[in-house]
């Protein structure tokens, strides 16, 4: 029997963790499941963060104040995924960053309620600005996928 | 006081393929090899920074076992996970603070993993990881953006990986050779439209490293010392806005620091080279107007013209860069080891600019070096 000249050895890592979200990321979560999509503002530069943050990295100040929004989103940019990635859903599929309501910032979220029938095309049917807005679970526990996709605005 | 920081010796170490040893016996290799060229052993080395991000490693502490492979036992020895320009700027602290005469700075990358699979666990699990987006879908966000806003067309993305790969074809220690054409890039499967598969870096498996010295130490070891004389770093907003991440204002806030400090005044005309970390080919055309290439918007023109001042050319990533070589622990020592070859092989070079970023994990929150390496005035 020949011997190797290299080895490999084989393994992976399964590991359980649990994240505390504190008080801004738990009341935004906590929302979604009444479908509403909330924002809270720096006290400072005035500037509405969605998905809520619990300070303003630019002017480092705590954030307390909230607002709701429509829940109804502008798209800043997209891709479309046309391979599988691992732990990722299947494709096609389309992410996109969306910007709420005046948030100054931006979610991350998928596009859908397009025809994905012919998948060569869907670059074709989304436009930087498009407006959007949410398609809702049934049932939903406060977490950002309680949220199908965001589908154009008739 | 400023002290000068040289690099005086440096060692490549695979690439070509699959590793075939662990990434300890890899930087190992690499380092035993800087140190021999520079004619000091270990017991020379004051401090050593290793480049690593432990999930390349496939282990919970990689500078466990990469440290004391980069001659780190007994010294003040540091792990730098963000990109390798960091871990240099590791080592020239403690130069410049006067805790070291002579640093170590290597990395390794011998593990084989799922790249995206990596990247979509460094996005947050409660707002990102879930909408399925990795480092892929991240370029490919950034370059719809490029398109909208006119910056480049998707021919200019695949004539941009096609000029990395004929570069690439040249470099001796490139992990692709293959000098793909335009061709061969704009006709390879999309991926995350507008990126097709040839528009996005491969993993690479290897090992870099570098000796850094003081002044006095610099010139007792070597005729030729390279000198950093600008070096810097920036970062971004985390999921701020769109706007935000597009401006790249802590890439913009690292060069214009590092251009301060070497006295860079036109780019152009003061710096020969620039190997830029750019894992899809669309980030390289972003990068020229923060550079100060080119004007904002204009990048499209500058790839098509090329780069001149006086009559000679200015290239960017004369290596092939990242889409030809792309180590994820150790890319930005490989890339300031390449460009010391670089400035070595090419008399007329006398300055090169290295780039370096986490963005291998996808952008958001992403920390961007730079480095300015440059030749003794004679």
């Amino acid at each position: 029997m020949e011997t190797p000249s290299f080895m490999s050895k084989q393994y992976n890592m399964h590991l359980d963790f649990s994240l505390a979200l504190g008080a801004s990321f738990t009341k935004w979560m906590q929302a979604l499941k009444e479908k509403k999509i909330l924002g809270n503002t720096c006290p400072k530069c005035k500037r509405v963060f969605v998905p809520a943050k619990p300070f303003c990295e630019i002017c480092f100040e705590e954030l307390k104040d909230w607002v709701e929004t429509d829940g109804t989103g502008v798209v800043e940019s997209f891709t479309v995924t046309y391979q599988k990635f691992r732990n990722c859903p299947e494709p096609p599929y389309v992410v996109g960053i969306i910007r709420i309501g005046n948030a100054g910032t931006c979610m991350t979220h998928w596009i859908g309620g397009l025809d994905y029938k012919h998948p060569d095309e869907i670059p074709e049917k989304i436009k930087i600005g498009m407006k959007v807005e949410p398609v809702w679970k049934e049932e939903r526990v406060g977490d950002p996928l309680d949220i199908l996709y965001f589908k154009p605005v008739a | 006081m400023t002290r000068k920081v040289g690099i005086v010796s440096y060692a490549l170490e695979g690439f070509q393929g699959e590793a075939r040893m662990s990434s300890d016996e890899l930087v190992f290799r690499a380092v035993n090899s800087a140190l021999r060229k520079a004619g000091v052993g270990r017991d020379s080395i004051d401090a050593v920074a290793v480049s690593s991000v432990d999930a390349y490693d496939g282990i919970t502490i990689s500078n466990g076992l990469t440290a004391p492979a980069a001659g780190g036992y007994e010294k003040d020895a540091t792990r730098i996970q963000g990109g390798g320009i960091g871990a240099i700027l590791s080592a020239y602290a403690s130069i410049q603070s006067g805790s070291a005469e002579l640093a170590v700075v290597a990395g390794g990358d011998a593990v084989r993993y799922d790249d995206a699979a990596i990247s979509n666990a460094s996005y947050d699990v409660h707002f990102h990881r879930g909408s399925g987006i990795t480092n892929i879908q991240s370029y490919g966000l950034v370059a719809t953006s490029l398109l909208k806003q006119g910056v480049a067309t998707e021919d200019d993305f695949a004539r941009t990986a096609a000029k990395n790969y004929k570069a690439g074809t040249t470099n001796r220690h490139a992990h692709i050779t293959s000098g793909y054409s335009y061709e061969d890039v704009s006709s390879s499967p999309m991926v995350a439209w507008p990126l097709r598969a040839l528009e996005i870096a491969p993993v690479s498996k290897g090992s870099a490293a570098l000796i850094l010295a003081s002044e006095k130490r610099a010139k007792e070891l070597t005729r030729n010392p390279l000198w950093i004389t600008g070096i810097a770093a920036g970062s971004n907003t985390y999921a701020g806005s769109w706007q935000d991440l597009l401006e790249m204002k802590g890439l913009r806030k690292a060069i214009s620091n590092a251009y301060k400090s070497a006295s860079i005044k036109n780019p152009i005309a003061d710096i020969d080279f620039f190997e830029l970390y750019t894992p899809a080919s669309p980030l390289e055309l972003a990068y020229y107007e923060p550079l100060g290439l080119c004007e904002r918007g204009k990048a499209s023109m500058l790839l098509k013209n090329g780069i001149r001042f006086s009559g000679r050319e200015i290239e960017v990533n004369p290596s092939g860069g990242a889409l030809c070589t792309n180590p994820g622990n150790c890319g930005g020592v490989y890339r300031a080891a390449i460009a010391m070859e670089y400035l070595e092989k090419h008399d007329h070079a006398r300055r090169g600019f290295i780039q370096d970023s986490d963005i291998n994990l996808g952008f958001m929150g992403e920390t961007y070096h730079v480095m300015i390496l440059e030749k003794e005035t004679r």
